[in-house]
This record gives C-alpha cells, structure tokens and sequence, in this order.
C-alpha cells in the first residue's frame, strides 16, 4: 500500500465531504431527505464544462458555477418542495428521486449523451515533488481546497452567529421561528448552500473524472453511503464518512478492482448493522 | 373500505370479468410481445406494492429480486439443465430466500434506512453479476438460444409463438394476482396494512411487527423474481442490466403513477409505462423525461396516482347523481365526503 494511493484516497474523499456535507446540512436542518443532491454535482460538472468551453477560465468556473447551481438549488426548493417540509421522508426521496431523473435526462437533451473533457487549468499541470512520490499538482489542489472550504465551512458553524441560528434550527426549528428569526429563509439558504457544495465539488472532480450524464446518479448512492456511515446530520461524521469511503474505494480500486463497489455497501452494511446511527450520530 | 359493499361504477364482479376478458382479448389488439411485457411489469409492481402500499416499506432496490429470479431461471436452466417449471420455481425460490436474507439484515430500520440498504443490496448484486463473467458472462449477458433444454417448453406444449407464451404468461399472472388479492384481504393483509398506518399499535398489541414485515418482503421479492425469470424466457438472453437501480426506480414509478394506494394501481401503471415507452420511444429518445415529469406531478400533487385521481372522479360523479335524484340544488360543498359513507 503506497502512499500515493493514499492519498488518492483523501481526494476522492474530500469530494464526498463536500457533497455529504450539503446533504447532511440540509437533512439535520429541515429533516428533508434530497436524493437530488447528485444532479446538482453533475450541473456543476457540465457548468464547467460549458464555462470553459466559453473561454472562460477555470477558476472563474470554480466561482461561477457552485453561484449558478446554489441559485438554481433555491429556486427549486421555493418552488417544488416547499409543501413536502414536514412530511414523509420516503415522500422526499421519491420527489427528488424524480427531479433527478429529469435532471439527468435535461442534460443529456442539452448537451448531448457522450461525455465532455475538461481539462485542468495550465497553472496545476504537471507534478509536485512530495517527497515520497512526485504527485500531480491538481489533486493536492484539490485537497488543498476542500479542506480549507470544509475548515471555513466549519468555522461559520462553530464561530459566527449564523452558525448558531443554522445549528439551533437543526435541533429546534420552531424555538427559533419563536425568537423572531425567519427560519423559512435560513432554511432556503442553506439548501441553496448545500447545493451549491455539490456544484463545487462537481466543478472540482469535472478535471478528474470527465463529465457525462450518469454521474449524477452514481455519485448520489455513494454519498449516500457517506452519510449514512458518518451519521445523517453530524458535521464531523460527514467528513469521517466521506475520508473512509473515499480511501476504502481507492484501496479496494487497488487490491481488488472488480469488487470495489462492492466493499463500499459492505462497510456501509456493517456500519448501520453496528451502530445504527453512523459512526458520529447521535441517537 | 371495504370492497364489497358498494360497487364502484359497475359491480366489481362484472368489472373483473370484464378485466379478464380484456386481458384475454390483448393479442388480438396488441402485440402479444407487448403484451407481455405488460403482464410482467403488472405482475413485479403487483408484489412491489404488497411492500409499499400495504406494509409501507419504501425499498429502492426491487431489482435486486427481479435479476436474481432472471439469473436464477437462466442459471440453472443453461447449467443444470433443469426443464422451464422446475427452473421457474428455482428461480422464485431463489428470489423469496435473497428477500429473507436481505430482509433479516434490513427490516429492523425503517423509513430511508430501508431504502438505502435494500439499494445497497441490489448494488452489491449488480456488482457481483457484473464482475463475475465466468458464472454470469458479465456485460455480454447470457444468451437461452442454442442451449439443450427448450426454456419455452412445459411439459408436452412448445411455447414458441408469442401468443401461445402470452396465454402461458396470462395463467401464471392471473393466478399469482388472484393470490396477492387474496393476501390483501385476509387477516395477513389487516395486519399488514395496520403496520403501515401505525406500528407502535401493531406492536402494543402483542402482534410480531418484524415477522409480519419479513413475511411480506419474502413475498413480494419470491413474485418479483417470477417476473424477472418471465422476463427471461420471453426475451431469452439474461443481462446484469436487469438489476440495474433504474429497474427498481422504474417499478416505484409504475406503482405510485398507477395508484399505491388501491390493489390495480400497480397495473394501470404498467400499463402507462409499457404502452408509453413503446409509443414514445419511437419519436422521442428522451421519452424518460415525460415519465420522469409524470412521476414528480403525481408524486406532489396526485397522491393516490390515477387510480385515485379516478377514484375521486368517481365519487364527485355519483354523489352529483345521487343529488340531482333527490333534487337538490347542484353545486354545493364537501359533497365527496358525505357521499362516501
């Protein structure tokens, strides 16, 4: 097992935080279960794509999109999914199961069914020499990156005011709609906020996987996983989730590549079977 | 509500009749191949909807059941040789034991957790058919042409011609629906559907919740694997494509489009799903949009699907005759309640 596997393992990692996290976020807060959260990846993926191919740079994708996806992730939520808050949660699955569906069939009607390069930017080309391997420069940009969004991410929970109100609606919703706060707009932010975690971390992955129309689906059931094994609306239980999934694929991907989605539900079935309420969740 | 008290537009009797005579009459109609495919999709969101609608169990990975029946009858009649009836049983018997140990390891979380580790399940069993090439021919598929035994063959009759297959499909479905009808409405079928309204009331009252849950899984994932091995030997040729999730998306959509809430649904939904794909599939490549929309409008605003936008229908329609009979003024309000009961 090498070092440099490893830390394959952190990258694809650090992308699933990134997703779980929004999930896990906008679970806690409204209890709302959104299985969409893979198509709003997979726009953020073709959004970059269409930026760069545009002209426009890559970091202005990097900008942009994670913008344009959260925009689009609040006006779905204002519009189609405000009378399901409250509800079933199969209710929710099966609506944004759904709206999924028709994401992944819009993008196939606007950009066609094959899938779309995009390259990294010329800055992050090439290698890095890390000592014990020389490592391409764009990975250990992007776990540079999410990590410092992950930290930002959970500095504004933790320290800032709006943390606060976030984290007090997740445990009592109608207490803080009692203290005068609009807890109707905090919630709409924060799935536009989630969204817009997917949106960058499709922006991020474009690079590294490609960009086609089934990436959307694939990715949904894996941070699924994430956060079902971390726990569904602990912060640090997204990130342990996402670190674990993420370096198991890349060493199962190694040792025994044709299992190695299997392992993965694996670990996610012995997981829920031990502790019921992932790794990190309260009961 | 009980079913019997009052007909629904016509005696229930004659409308089933009628059903049967339908169904009977299909291949002059349809294509027999169409047919088919109608009565197999029918037949897996029938025992789908045993889960769903009267237990209340959302599972998102029903084919994981369907391609383990599929993978069963191919198996053992390519490797065993097994003549079609005994394979057929083979291959539900394998599909009611996968839903037993699947259930076991699932049925004691509810609600989403169901849900991710029934997909969960089915992911692994993709995966696993997928990669082991040796046994299942991977992503070439098994082809039922050119083997030994004839799998269209049951006892003396050939079952070649698509309509000879489509009366042969008819029986088994006719039978396993008659089946679940009667499940639905025996003591099994309260109790069930009492786990769906309120399970803690189930439980207080000293019944078994997770027997009766197991119960219904084995069930419902024994008959989804008889429409998957259906599926099999109408088409003849076994792809890990048949437990892909968008099956077990598609047998959600059927189920809740068509109606969860009532017996039929699950067939009218079908119905929309095999006749529009084969319709729309011809103009439009993307016709998965329409059912995809579909399934979100009746999902958010059509509850009880079209079985229950029908059903509603109806009861405005008799209650507005029943006022006009006594000659009540003709608009008024909350006439769909008082004319129920």
């Amino acid at each position: 097992m090498s070092l440099e596997h490893l830390f394959n393992g952190l990258m694809l990692g650090m992308i699933y935080v990134l997703i779980a996290i929004g999930i896990g976020m906008i679970f806690g807060m409204m209890n709302f279960v959104n299985f969409g959260h893979g198509a709003f990846y997979a726009l953020g993926a073709y959004l970059a794509y269409t930026i760069g191919a545009a002209g426009g740079s890559f970091w202005l994708a990097l900008v942009l999109a994670p913008l344009l996806v959260g925009i689009l992730g609040t006006a779905v939520e204002r519009t189609l999914l405000q009378p399901l808050h409250g509800g079933e949660q199969s209710l929710h699955l099966l609506v944004t199961f759904g709206l999924a569906l028709i994401c992944q069939e819009l993008t196939i009607l606007i950009w066609g069914p094959i899938g779309k390069p995009v390259s990294v930017p010329a800055f992050l080309r090439g290698g890095v020499d890390l000592g014990f391997t020389v490592y391409p420069r764009y990975r250990v940009f992007v776990v540079a990156f999410t990590v410092v969004v992950a930290l930002v991410l959970w500095v504004c929970l933790e320290r800032t005011r709006l943390g606060a109100i976030i984290r007090a609606g997740t445990e009592r919703a109608e207490m803080v709609n009692a203290l005068g706060i609009n807890i109707g707009l905090v919630f709409t932010s924060v799935f536009g906020l989630g969204c817009a975690m997917a949106g960058l971390a499709g922006v991020l992955a474009a690079p590294l996987v490609g960009v086609n129309p089934s990436m959307g689906m694939s990715v949904i059931l894996l941070a699924f996983v994430v956060v079902v094994i971390g726990g569904l609306s602990s912060f640090a239980g997204a990130v342990v989730g996402g670190l674990l999934v993420g370096v198991v694929q890349a060493l199962s991907t190694l040792y025994i590549p044709a299992a190695s989605e299997l392992v993965i539900f694996l670990v996610m079935a012995v997981v829920l079977i031990l502790r019921p309420h992932g790794l990190m969740g309260q009961v | 509500m009980s079913a019997r008290l009052r007909p629904w537009l016509l005696p229930r009797r004659l409308m089933t009749a009628g059903g049967v005579l339908l169904l009977i009459g299909f291949p002059f109609v349809f294509s027999s191949l169409l047919a088919t495919e109608f009565l197999t999709w029918s037949l897996f969101g029938l025992s789908f909807n045993l889960l769903l609608g009267y237990t209340g169990l959302l599972s998102f990975g029903h084919a994981l059941f369907f391609g383990m029946g599929a993978y069963g009858l191919a198996l053992s009649v390519i490797y065993l040789q097994t003549p079609m009836p005994v394979a057929l049983a083979l291959a539900v018997s394998a599909s009611a034991l996968t839903a037993l140990l699947v259930g076991m390891l699932s049925i004691h979380r509810g609600g989403i957790y169901f849900a991710m580790l029934t997909l969960a399940s089915a992911q692994v069993f993709y995966f696993v058919v997928l990669s082991w090439t040796e046994f299942t021919g991977g992503d070439n598929g098994l082809s039922l042409r050119g083997i030994p035994v004839s799998v269209r063959r049951v006892a003396s009759w050939q079952l070649d011609s698509p309509t000879a297959f489509y009366y042969f499909v008819l029986a088994i479905f006719l039978v396993a629906a008659l089946f679940l009808w009667r499940l639905t409405d025996s003591p099994f079928g309260r109790v069930i559907q009492g786990i769906r309204e309120n399970e803690l009331r189930v439980r207080c009252l000293g019944l078994h919740v997770e027997r009766f849950k197991l119960v219904a899984l084995t069930i419902s994932g024994a008959l989804s694997g008889l429409a998957g091995a259906i599926n099999v030997i109408q088409v003849q040729y076994v792809h890990p494509n048949l437990s892909h999730w968008s099956v077990s998306g598609e047998v959600i959509i059927i189920s809740l489009v068509g109606g969860s809430q009532s017996f039929f649904g699950p067939v009218v939904g079908a119905a929309v799903f095999v006749f529009l794909s084969d319709y729309l599939s011809r103009f439009w490549d993307r016709w998965i949009l329409v059912l995809g929309v579909i399934f979100v409008v009746v999902t958010l605003y059509m509850r009880g699907g079209i079985v229950g936008a029908l059903d509603a229908g109806r009861c405005r329609w008799t209650s507005w005759i029943a006022r006009r009979r006594r000659g009540a003024p003709l608009k008024a309000r909350g006439t769909a309640e008082t004319a129920r009961r």
